[in-house]
């Protein structure tokens, strides 16, 4: 096949954070010859960055459920595509005083029940505009989150906006670096949870947050052991190898038992590999052989071996 | 087309490997449907669960510190609940408003072109601690992101729409196809055709031709 023909299905897998340890060996391997995969990839890499969650995002999700409000009371005859006029903007300053109060009820309530409370206020202007039909209480699905705990209504008649509560959108509208004091309570099992969760999420910027966050507040725990693996490999994808060594390294040099040895070794091989630092790079395939002859690197461990011959 | 929530057998190439992709009920269809029927409440939940979609994507069309990023989100979330009226579920809810906020911020971009130098400067100062890529490497990036950006300028808008929803958002063939309702292999053609005029475009550009590499 050639790579005028690759759907790049793997890479897509990759971005979002659903690919194997084995479906992550093919993609290794088929970077090599595919120069579309290899374009597409760092171009998305290019494009995800920009993306992440910002300190503002809060406010900025505001001003939407301002504009949103704005579109609710201006008359059908007035509104216009926003792309071809700015009557559109007036519109929503005039319209934003007018929903200021129901938009910050709204976004209260958000913030609120992401600690599962409800306020009778909120409850009170929630149940203003009550439809008679009930949408879905849980929006997110147990496997696109699976350890995040499910999240009851608060508010019976408005189920939608209380599973607004789950780890999804309180994980976008926390800005980063305002929320330290919830994230100075969280244990060590729960910042290798959600760092896992974010990594999948495809948000590798929060992920390597709070791997970091993790290792530097327990450094001597199981978990942060664990994330060395996990943060090295997220490291590796976005091509900071030499920092993905260093967390190979320290999982390889930890006593917290040697579970990942085999991916650590796998890991540590293709940053040396990265990094240029051949002799480095075949003792470490050859450890990998040595110690782990049945583990699923193996044939890569070999091809590796056999290309610097 | 109806999601349902039976396993689908999608095949991965190159490999061949076949993954189970899990059809999931978009739950946020009945929300939508409410929501186009002037539900404030649907309204705001929807918001809720597609501004930080709506704002990412626009983020990554204009640059995470555009002026502009405010405006054109909101620009975005008004088109999407226009659309509502005329969506028909094709595909997820979600990959709907990433669409439309992509096309609302690639028009934005299109009016505002006089603006990219703003943005030059705008995107070397991010602040560092954000980031582990050193100032060369971010600045590799923006030029990335810029050569595609200004060849969807160039394109067809059908190309165009289908390059952007594939390298920008990471959709699959499967899923422009669903959200732009149109056939996959329409979609696949626009694709060959749209890589092919991003390879000449990245090869005429020195500093970022490495991206080619040699093996094919």
């Amino acid at each position: 096949m050639t790579t005028s023909e690759c759907r790049s299905e793997l890479v897509l897998a990759e971005r979002r954070g659903v690919l194997s340890s084995a479906s992550r060996l093919a993609l290794e391997e088929h970077l090599v010859h595919c120069q579309s995969c290899r374009i597409l990839r760092q171009i998305g890499r290019d494009f995800d960055e920009p993306s992440r969650i910002r300190a503002n995002d809060a406010e900025q999700l505001e001003r939407l459920l301002a504009a949103s409000e704005q579109w609710l009371v201006a008359p059908r005859s007035l509104r216009k595509s926003p792309m071809t006029g700015r009557l559109g903007k007036v519109l929503l300053v005039a319209g934003a005083i007018v929903a200021t109060v129901s938009a910050a009820a709204a976004a209260t309530f958000v913030l609120r029940a992401s600690s599962l409370r409800s306020t009778p206020e909120v409850d009170g202007a929630a149940t203003t505009n009550v439809t008679t039909t009930t949408a879905p209480k849980n929006l997110f699905k147990a496997e696109e989150h699976p350890q995040q705990p499910q999240v009851e209504p608060a508010v019976p008649t408005v189920p939608t906006v209380a599973s607004a509560a789950s780890s999804e959108i309180v994980r976008a509208i926390a800005p980063v670096g305002r929320d330290a004091t919830a994230e100075v309570e969280l244990t060590a099992a729960q910042l290798l949870q959600q760092a896992t969760l974010s990594r999948r999420a495809g948000n590798s910027a929060e992920a390597s947050r709070l791997f970091r966050k993790l290792q530097q507040r327990y450094p001597s725990s199981r978990e942060s052991a664990l994330s060395h693996v996990a943060f090295g490999s997220l490291l590796l994808e976005r091509g900071q190898s030499a920092f993905a060594l260093e967390q190979f390294n320290r999982y390889l040099a930890s006593r917290s038992g040697q579970n990942l040895a085999a991916e650590a070794l796998y890991g540590r091989g293709r940053a040396l590999a990265q990094l240029g630092r051949s002799a480095e790079e075949r003792a470490t395939w050859n450890q990998l052989l040595d110690q782990f002859p049945k583990s699923p690197y193996v044939t890569f461990a070999r091809k590796r071996l056999d290309a610097a011959k | 087309m109806n999601y349902s929530p039976q396993a689908k057998l999608v095949s991965l190439s190159p490999c061949g490997e076949p993954v189970s992709a899990v059809r999931r009920t978009d739950e946020l269809l009945l929300v939508a449907r409410e929501a186009a029927k002037g539900s404030s409440t649907a309204v705001r939940t929807l918001v809720m669960h597609v501004g930080p979609a709506i704002l990412m994507t626009v983020r990554k069309i204009l640059g995470s510190t555009h002026p502009d990023v405010d405006d054109v989100a909101q620009d975005a979330v008004i088109a999407l609940l226009d659309a509502l009226a005329t969506f028909r579920g094709e595909s997820s809810v979600m990959t709907f408003a990433h669409r439309v906020a992509l096309l609302t911020a690639l028009a934005a971009r299109r009016k505002n072109a006089t603006r990219q130098k703003y943005l030059n400067v705008v995107a070397l100062e991010q602040p560092a601690e954000t980031h582990q890529a050193s100032p060369q490497s971010l600045l590799l990036a923006k030029r990335r992101r810029e050569v595609l950006l200004r060849l969807l300028d160039d394109l067809p808008d059908t190309t165009a729409e289908a390059l952007a929803l594939h390298f920008v958002l990471g959709m699959t063939v499967e899923e422009i196809a669903a959200v732009a309702n149109a056939p996959e292999n329409t979609i696949w053609s626009r694709l060959r055709l749209g890589k092919q005029a991003l390879r000449k475009r990245l090869s005429a550009d020195s500093q970022v031709a490495a991206l080619l590499g040699e093996a094919e």
